[in-house]
């Protein structure tokens, strides 16, 4: 791999990483404080990694890691509406749509929305979110199957038809 | 919504450009050294050259020094670290091997367990390989302290190290009967960074201090893993519980009443303080040999019955109204009704959250369970016959002890007159075939049981009957439900059961090969000439195979001995009184009509008994043939 600085890492990963962490909360300036609460940690701490793909299930499971230290400490604002200054700042728009998933998600309990975001999003299979994770793959596989049937339960309460 | 509409929203997400230019200031910056670390190097000078996962080890090995402030107290964790103590494990991770605690539980780390104990509500012992935790370990600085520097505080995460029992590959379960507090190794950790090792073997114990320089971080690490594993079990055990599983897990918080109705819902029996420790040793009983043997029926496939007894169990702490059947009822935790046809419903009412669940006993659970509560006029009240049974009644009525290849079938007209032997062919598809059709209840007192049956891990009646003998008490046989399928019965059980063949009784044996032996009377009878063509032939005129049973053996004082000895066999002297007689065959015949065949294998002696049913002729008639 190229480099194993901190700063190549965010080059490469941050959105990844923001993206993981804003799966887990639905927060935006909640992700924004793990992304760089992940990569200072691993400026602070330099690892090895092996590859690429090695550096970024790191970052992951760091990320998810410390969502779940968050939630924890009940700090985290699950239902925050995205803040309007913020919102402009970000080169992105979310529609009103963009609006209720990402509070259909950031209601999900951390177990599934991880696992549902690396397979979904980052499609990993479940023995490499197992890896991640740390757990079993029949825990992932679990997970998965209830995560998703619980987004859908959420989603049709509100008269959505969970299309697969 | 539709999985590319998560897509899309997370696709938008992206790191502002003002975020983005906060992040590569920072990281191209010398990370910030943190205050903990400050605090417990501000009396000494510390050298300390940059850290990467084996390179810090290495780079240490070279130029790392603390130079100790107090006397005594201060060690130093890498100042042992030289070439020669840098161990590198299977999986290519280094780790140093410099005598400490740590160390000689690293060097084996394969062999362990790491064992948690998590207290929030309720125990959650979990267990795993602890690869997160060597991780952390080989990978981050922490520095060993004397006693007297070592802080602990309010909180901490204590994980225990136990060897290896099982090896199953999976990497958490649950512990059952250990001591969760057993150890070999013991590491606890403080929320301000202070870490303490125990160490025990058979003859000595030993501790050591240890400081992370990181002190809040590595505690809410160490805290993450035994919560995510906490998680991970509260998860999958709860939620991967059955109904039937939590009660049987909370057996001893509650208090239970009993009520038991008949098909008309017209109480019968209440017990109002249950001792429901029998109710739960069925129900372990039950599931002894298969944790998994309640399986959760579909709601087609829940039937509810006609008598049903209903156990209630309820907070003991609560207020109890006063019980009365058709007033006011405690507010149950769990409700366990069953019905005569062993289908039962499980209802959990937990902090205003409701679940049912439906489920059925393969075994005649609702006089099982009744019986231990009700007296026996009550149970027989109870015990409806002619209710409908089920499949797996009647798959359930074969004793699980029986081999399924040979059976005895007897045929009873009233009078006992022998079993024959059995061969069995697909003994399971037997079984399939007879629960395919339809069956209830009936009294075991019924005579046409014992009509023509087959002993078959059963007693199957020729007339529609099974009775089961699958072991314990059984208050009630099957009949078949409907007359119009005793055929179609019958024709299964003769494509199952084949009599044998006569070739096998004793007599058949010694007709097979009688010209291979000779025929003597007993010494006490004065002798013509036997001719054994002639007996043969006379004895050919009479069911010599037939067998009956003890009861119906009518011996007397007047016997006729034949002996049938192997041609050429010698030393054919004997005495017929307590002397070893050397036959293959001895046939005795007594003025009653009985006779019996017994066959010497080579010492190993095999009795039939039978009857002539002739009041003593053939006895005569031997007589008259043989004797002077």
């Amino acid at each position: 791999m190229n480099d194993n600085s901190a700063l190549y890492a965010f080059n490469k990963f941050g959105d990844t990483i923001l993206r993981a962490a804003f799966a887990m909360t639905g927060s935006y300036p909640e992700a924004e404080d793990i992304t760089q609460e992940v990569f200072l940690t691993l400026h602070a701490k330099p690892q090895d990694f092996e590859s690429d793909e090695h550096m970024k299930a790191w970052l992951l499971r760091t990320a998810i890691n410390r969502c779940r230290n968050l939630r924890k400490s009940a700090r985290m604002r699950r239902d925050t509406p995205l803040d309007e200054a913020l919102a402009n700042t970000l080169s992105c728009e979310f529609t009103p749509r963009d609006n209720e998933i990402r509070e259909r998600i950031a209601k999900l309990p951390e177990r599934y929305s991880s696992v549902i975001f690396l397979y979904y999003y980052e499609e990993y299979n479940i023995r490499e979110i197992a890896s991640i994770l740390g757990k079993s793959e029949n825990t992932v596989s679990s997970l998965l199957q209830r995560g998703r049937k619980k987004l859908k339960t959420e989603l049709e309460k509100e008269g959505y038809i969970y299309e697969t | 919504m539709r999985p590319n509409e998560y897509d899309d929203l997370l696709k938008k997400i992206r790191c502002s450009d003002d975020f983005r230019s906060r992040m590569q200031e920072k990281l191209s910056a010398e990370p910030s050294v943190e205050p903990e670390f400050e605090e417990i190097i501000s009396d000494r000078v510390e050298v300390i050259t940059p850290k990467r996962r084996w390179g810090r080890i290495a780079a240490a090995a070279a130029a790392f020094v603390i130079i100790g402030g107090a006397a005594g107290g201060t060690a130093y964790h890498f100042s042992k670290v030289n070439s020669d103590n840098v161990i590198t494990d299977k999986d290519g991770n280094k780790f140093v091997d410099d005598g400490s605690i740590y160390a000689a539980l690293r060097k084996n780390k394969d062999s362990y367990f790491m064992k948690s104990l998590y207290v929030n509500g309720g125990e959650v012992v979990t267990m795993s390989l602890g690869d997160e935790f060597y991780d952390y370990m080989d990978n981050n600085e922490s520095s060993e302290v004397s006693e007297d520097e070592f802080n602990d505080s309010k909180e901490s995460v204590v994980f225990y190290f136990t060897p290896m029992a099982v090896d199953d590959g999976q990497n958490s379960f649950l512990l059952s009967d250990e001591d969760p507090e057993s150890y070999d190794f013991r590491f606890e950790i403080y929320d301000n960074g202070c870490y303490k090792w125990n160490e025990k073997t058979e003859d000595s114990e030993r501790v050591s201090y240890h400081r992370f320089e990181n002190g809040e971080d590595a505690y809410n690490y160490f805290l993450s893993i035994q919560l995510s594993g906490a998680i991970t079990y509260v998860l999958t055990k709860t939620e991967n519980n059955s109904l039937i599983d939590d009660l049987m897990g909370s057996r001893d918080m509650y208090s239970a009443y009993l009520t038991a109705e008949d098909e008309n819902n017209t109480l019968i029996f209440q017990s109002l303080e249950l001792d429901t420790s029998s109710f739960f040793r069925y129900l372990d009983e039950y599931t002894e040999n298969d944790e998994d043997r309640f399986k959760e029926l579909m709601p087609g496939e829940y039937q509810p019955g006609g008598c049903s007894l209903t156990i209630e169990f309820y907070d003991e702490e609560k207020e109890k109204t006063n019980y009365s059947y058709t007033g006011a009822n405690p507010t149950y935790n769990y409700k366990f009704k069953l019905y005569d046809n062993s289908c039962f419903i499980l209802t959990s009412n937990i902090g205003g959250k409701e679940r049912a669940a439906y489920y059925r006993f393969e075994t005649p659970a609702f006089i099982d369970i009744l019986s231990l509560y009700a007296e026996d006029d009550i149970v027989e009240r109870l015990n409806k016959m002619g209710r409908d049974a089920s499949k797996t009644e009647i798959l359930s009525a074969f004793n699980e002890d029986y081999n399924g290849e040979s059976a005895k079938f007897r045929k009873d007209s009233g009078q006992f007159t022998g079993d024959t032997n059995v061969t069995v062919s697909d003994f399971d598809g037997l079984k399939d075939e007879l629960a395919s059709l339809e069956w209830v209840t009936c009294d075991v007192s019924d005579e046409n049981i014992y009509k023509d049956f087959y002993i078959a891990g059963a007693i199957i009646g020729r007339n529609g009957y099974i009775y089961s003998q699958s072991g314990g008490t059984h208050y009630f046989a099957y009949k078949l439900k409907n007359d119009s399928d005793i055929e179609t019965f019958r024709e299964i059980l003769d494509s199952h059961f084949t009599e044998n063949s006569e070739e096998t009784s004793i007599y058949s044996k010694l007709i097979a090969d009688k010209e291979s032996y000779t025929v003597d009377l007993s010494d006490d009878i004065k002798k013509k000439d036997i001719d054994k063509d002639r007996l043969f032939e006379y004895l050919d005129n009479y069911d010599m195979s037939s067998e009956i049973g003890p009861g119906e053996f009518v011996p007397s004082d007047k016997i006729i001995t034949v002996f049938f000895r192997k041609i050429g066999e010698a030393d054919k002297k004997y005495s017929y009184v307590g002397a070893n007689e050397k036959y293959a065959y001895k046939l005795v015949i007594y003025d009653s009509g009985a006779f019996t065949w017994t066959e010497n294998d080579n010492g190993k002696y095999k009795l039939t008994m039978h009857s002539f049913a002739d009041d003593g002729k053939v006895y005569q008639d031997i007589l008259d043939m043989f004797a002077e």
